[in-house]
């Protein structure tokens, strides 16, 4: 994905980041701007729009208690509207707004050109959900951090989930090969998977936009008279090819338990497949008052008082960005983005709404998240259980692009 | 043996799917030379419509609730409605303009209508399940049939017995074959260019209403994206089956959904993902063998 955006991303960048340093203004200093430069319109806007209202809760919760460093927050906006040469110039715009701090969209390529913007003027931004290990130093620069897990991370916390604690032991995969995303998180189950000693009777793939997953099926079906009835298959998609695939499935009549990734959160697409049961997914956190974690619980009691009930755990993370703001910010006393970064680069474990969150100088990706297990059951959503990688791999593992060899042994 | 019935089976819905979009892009190119990129998004539109417009992430069946054949005239009625619609406003004033400008006037209507959906519902997938029971599986032993997928080829064959009972036994279907033989000569003769297009277009609306209600019914999820793989897929097997020709779209319709399915099975694991490489690959094989395609057409040849 990296090779398709990078062109625009550069050429973006190279407009944008002189303009900025010109038009730059300086913020008020009895406050803190967080500048906003995510989708507000097109498609992206479903998915960066949730996160940000978790971001204006926090921002508001924050004010009340007096701020950062007893300065208001103040939040400016502009959007990318689901473009990446856009997404440059809302980067520009929410810099010359007088932005301190800059959140960028929830995904990588939608996200790094307003990212490259803040790096090159030396501003942290935060993507408040992309899952590519590149959303950090190594794709963008030093001051870009995205708060995930990586794509690998959550198969491998889906493959401790379906072994370590429901012990099953036969897995299917089932790769929808259009995205990296997908590619990265049935890599990730698949090694923890093998890992465990756990036995993989088949692997299959099909496309996104495939009308029909028949002769895969077919082949599912096939292979389960062979080598005996698998006991969990991890479907590695998103969306509608997700969605589509697990409607089919069902509707051949395998009631094998499916998993997901973090894209299948909630349960507001569950309408496709009547009565769907023994679905799971990664998520960030239980939407449904079930969490363990009782500030989760409160803390969408008070979203749904806001803004009615959530559709996926995602306004989580928009908390956490302001949070993660807030608690460098004052730790390191002072506003000054290498200060702040310095005291980001130091996260271990850090309390954060969505969970403990690591970082290091050079991963702004948070490794080891324990990530929560939901499932579905009687097209229900509820809490299921928790998933967390076992050990933070090596970091060039987690760049498949820069050592496909590897893979190769 | 029942491995080799169950793929030709799957093979023969995949591409019953492919023929009827085909068949809506090759009647219009038929009688205007256009090409449609726009017929995908008439596709998406018959899908939308079965849920209340709003931007909510659980979507509310509306005309999906319906009992099948009020929902079917509606979606009918809706997309044909769309296609006119589409014909009036967006292509007849460019009726003389050259091809290539009526080609970018079906990409930007393509544009148009998609952004229109993300609009009104936004652009996180829809889920709407219209007819479950037609998922369940036939009950023959060995193979796995689902009843949709005998409904998607048997519609397919009586949507095209209707289709040849109206081209060659109506006045109207005369005419617009005429039209497309030649469409000088025809408006010479006295043949309405307006009405014989705007039929075409009608035609075309019915076409991606009935491959919308089948697409949906199998999936059960919608994007605004959704009829553009179909669309080109479709394209595809217009080219290949021979542009101008409406037995040449079905045919490749076929074409095309058999490859992709005999390539699913056949390749190794590994490749699979490439598939679609391996489809396009046939495909330019037929074409350097066949450039007209496979049914060659008289009126576009001598043009070429």
């Amino acid at each position: 994905m990296l090779g398709r955006f990078a062109a625009l991303v550069a050429l973006g960048a190279l407009v944008a980041a002189p303009l900025a340093h010109q038009q730059q203004a300086k913020a008020d200093d009895h406050e803190v701007v967080i500048g906003f430069a995510i989708a507000f319109s097109g498609w992206m806007n479903q998915y960066d729009g949730p996160p940000y209202q978790g971001s204006l809760m926090a921002i508001e919760e924050f004010n009340e208690q007096g701020g950062i460093l007893g300065k208001q927050i103040r939040a400016v906006t502009s959007d990318t509207k689901t473009d990446t040469v856009q997404g440059a110039k809302a980067g520009a715009d929410v810099v010359a707004q007088g932005a301190q701090f800059m959140v960028v969209s929830c995904d990588y390529d939608m996200g790094a050109p307003a990212a490259t913007v803040a790096n090159s003027n030396n501003m942290i931004s935060i993507s408040s959900c992309a899952s590519d290990a590149k959303m950090g130093v190594q794709g963008i620069g030093p001051y870009a951090f995205t708060l995930n897990t990586y794509g690998q991370g959550e198969g491998a916390g889906m493959a401790k989930y379906a072994y370590v604690d429901r012990g099953w032991r036969k897995a299917f995969l089932l790769l929808d090969a259009s995205i990296e995303y997908d590619k990265s998180i049935c890599h990730g189950f698949l090694e923890q998977w093998k890992d465990y000693g756990g036995e993989v009777i088949g692997v299959d793939s099909y496309m996104q936009e495939d009308a029909s997953i028949a002769s895969q099926i077919t082949r599912y079906k096939e292979l389960a008279a062979e080598r005996g009835e698998p006991e969990f298959l991890y479907l590695c998609s998103y969306g509608a090819g997700a969605v589509s695939a697990i409607r089919q499935i069902r509707a051949a009549g395998i009631d094998v338990p499916i998993g997901g990734g973090d894209s299948m959160d909630g349960d507001y697409w569950s309408e496709a497949v009547p009565g769907l049961s023994d679905h799971y997914a990664s998520s960030f956190g239980s939407i449904w008052g079930d969490d363990p974690r009782p500030e989760v619980n409160e803390f969408f009691d008070r979203y749904r008082a806001k803004y009615g009930e959530p559709e996926t755990s995602f306004p989580l993370n928009g908390y956490s960005v302001i949070q993660a703001i807030k608690v460098a910010a004052e730790r390191a006393g002072s506003l000054d983005s290498d200060a702040v970064l310095a005291e980001m680069n130091k996260f271990d474990k850090e309390p954060l709404l969505w969970g403990p969150t690591t970082y290091t100088a050079d991963t702004h990706i948070d490794l080891t998240h324990v990530l929560t297990i939901i499932q579905i059951q009687d097209g229900k959503g509820s809490y299921a259980g928790q998933g967390g990688a076992e050990n933070p791999p090596a970091l060039q593992l987690i760049f498949p692009d820069f050592t496909e060899d590897l893979y190769e042994n | 043996m029942t491995g080799l019935v169950q793929n030709a089976i799957d093979a023969l819905a995949l591409g019953s799917l492919y023929a009827l979009t085909a068949l809506g892009i090759g009647l219009i190119f038929g009688v205007m030379r256009l090409i449609n990129f726009a017929h995908g998004d008439l596709i998406m539109i018959g899908g939308y419509a079965l849920i209340v417009p709003s931007s909510a992430a659980a979507a509310v069946a509306f005309i999906g609730a319906w009992p099948a054949p009020a929902m079917v005239a509606a979606i009918v009625f809706i997309v044909m409605l769309f296609a006119l619609a589409c014909e009036r406003l967006a292509f007849r004033p460019l009726r003389r303009a050259n091809p290539s400008v009526l080609l970018i006037t079906s990409f930007a209507l393509s544009f148009f209508l998609e952004h229109l959906v993300v609009m009104i519902y936004g652009g996180r997938v829809k889920a709407v399940s219209i007819w479950p029971e037609l998922l369940e599986v036939l009950p023959i032993s060995g193979v796995r049939i689902p009843y949709l997928q005998i409904v998607t080829i048997g519609v397919t064959i009586g949507l095209l017995v209707l289709l040849v009972l109206f081209l060659k036994r109506t006045p109207m279907g005369i005419q617009m074959r005429a039209a497309s033989e030649d469409f000088s000569t025809a408006r010479l003769l006295g043949v309405r260019a307006n009405r014989v297009i705007a039929v075409a277009f009608a035609i075309s609306g019915l076409l991606a209403a009935v491959v919308s209600l089948l697409y949906v019914s199998q999936v059960g999820a919608l994007t605004y994206s959704m009829g553009i793989p179909l669309v080109l897929f479709a394209f595809v097997a217009t080219v290949v089956g021979g542009m101008g020709s409406l037995t040449g779209a079905v045919l490749g319709g076929f074409v095309v959904g058999i490859a992709s399915v005999v390539l699913q099975v056949a390749l190794p694991v590994a490749m699979r993902p490439d598939r679609d490489v391996f489809v396009y690959g046939l495909i330019l094989l037929i074409l350097l063998m066949r450039p007209s395609g496979l049914v060659k057409v008289k009126s576009i040849e001598e043009k070429v």
